[in-house]
């Protein structure tokens, strides 16, 4: 239901634009704070993509999500994807949830 | 009046800054491997800083024994070179366009999650963490 955490073994996927990423050797390899900064239209917390909504096979959840972006994607950006667990770990001392929308 | 300046031209001050840098060449490969994805227009609406990035390149020839940092972006345009131990330890450090260095460490622990500390200094002041000691000489 709406509002209802997600579980910690599940993951969401937050899109990246090229300047988002750490790249090492041109190659992305890490994802960097501004990624997570609130974009204009995230005024009551930040939007990601379940990616267990749209199945458990990865290939298939990763086109799912990719399926229902309404960004403008250039070929250099990229989709991160996030353990809940360690989202909720990482965000302990902020009282971070991951809610369903 | 202002000069009008193409966005080719100032993309190759990148990188006739990089070809002048006094770094090996392993350490300028990898730079340029990812400078050229940075450059590129992800319409975020963030230029990076030239001055910034003269910075980045001073420090890291000052430091050219050290293995090639991740690099990324900030929104303000300063660049921000990246060492870690994946999943345990992250610093950062952010060179701004006026000469000082931000810098960020993130530890993972066991009791309290994530912990975060910041700071800012003068690029010869800069301490290099003890977690990367054993871990950030190239050669």
């Amino acid at each position: 239901m709406k509002g209802d955490p997600l579980p910690a073994e599940h993951h969401v996927a937050r899109h990246c634009r090229n300047k988002d990423l750490i790249l090492t050797n041109g190659e992305p390899t890490g994802v960097s704070e501004s990624a997570f900064e609130p974009k204009p239209d995230e005024s009551d917390g930040l939007s990601a993509n379940w990616l267990e909504f749209f199945g458990d096979d990865r290939q298939h959840n990763v086109a799912g999500v990719r399926s229902v972006t309404k960004l403008t994607v250039k070929r250099s950006h990229r989709i991160a994807i996030l353990s809940v667990g360690v989202i909720t770990l990482a965000g302990a001392s902020a009282n971070l949830r991951v809610c369903r929308r | 009046m202002g000069e009008v300046r193409s966005p080719e031209y100032a993309r190759e001050r990148f990188y006739e800054r990089l070809r002048a840098a006094a770094l090996p060449d392993p350490l300028r490969l990898s730079i340029y491997d990812s400078l050229g994805v940075l450059l590129e227009d992800d319409g975020g609406g963030v230029a990076p800083d030239d001055r910034s990035f003269a910075a980045l390149l001073k420090f890291l020839s000052d430091h050219h024994r050290w293995v090639a940092p991740g690099i990324t972006v900030n929104r303000q345009g300063a660049f921000i070179a990246v060492w870690e131990i994946p999943g345990v330890f992250r610093w950062s450090l952010a060179f701004l366009p006026v000469g000082d260095i931000e810098w960020t460490e993130l530890q993972k622990t066991p009791s309290a999650g994530v912990v975060r500390h910041i700071g800012k200094c003068r690029p010869d002041t800069i301490e290099l963490p003890r977690q990367l000691r054993q871990s950030i000489l190239a050669y």
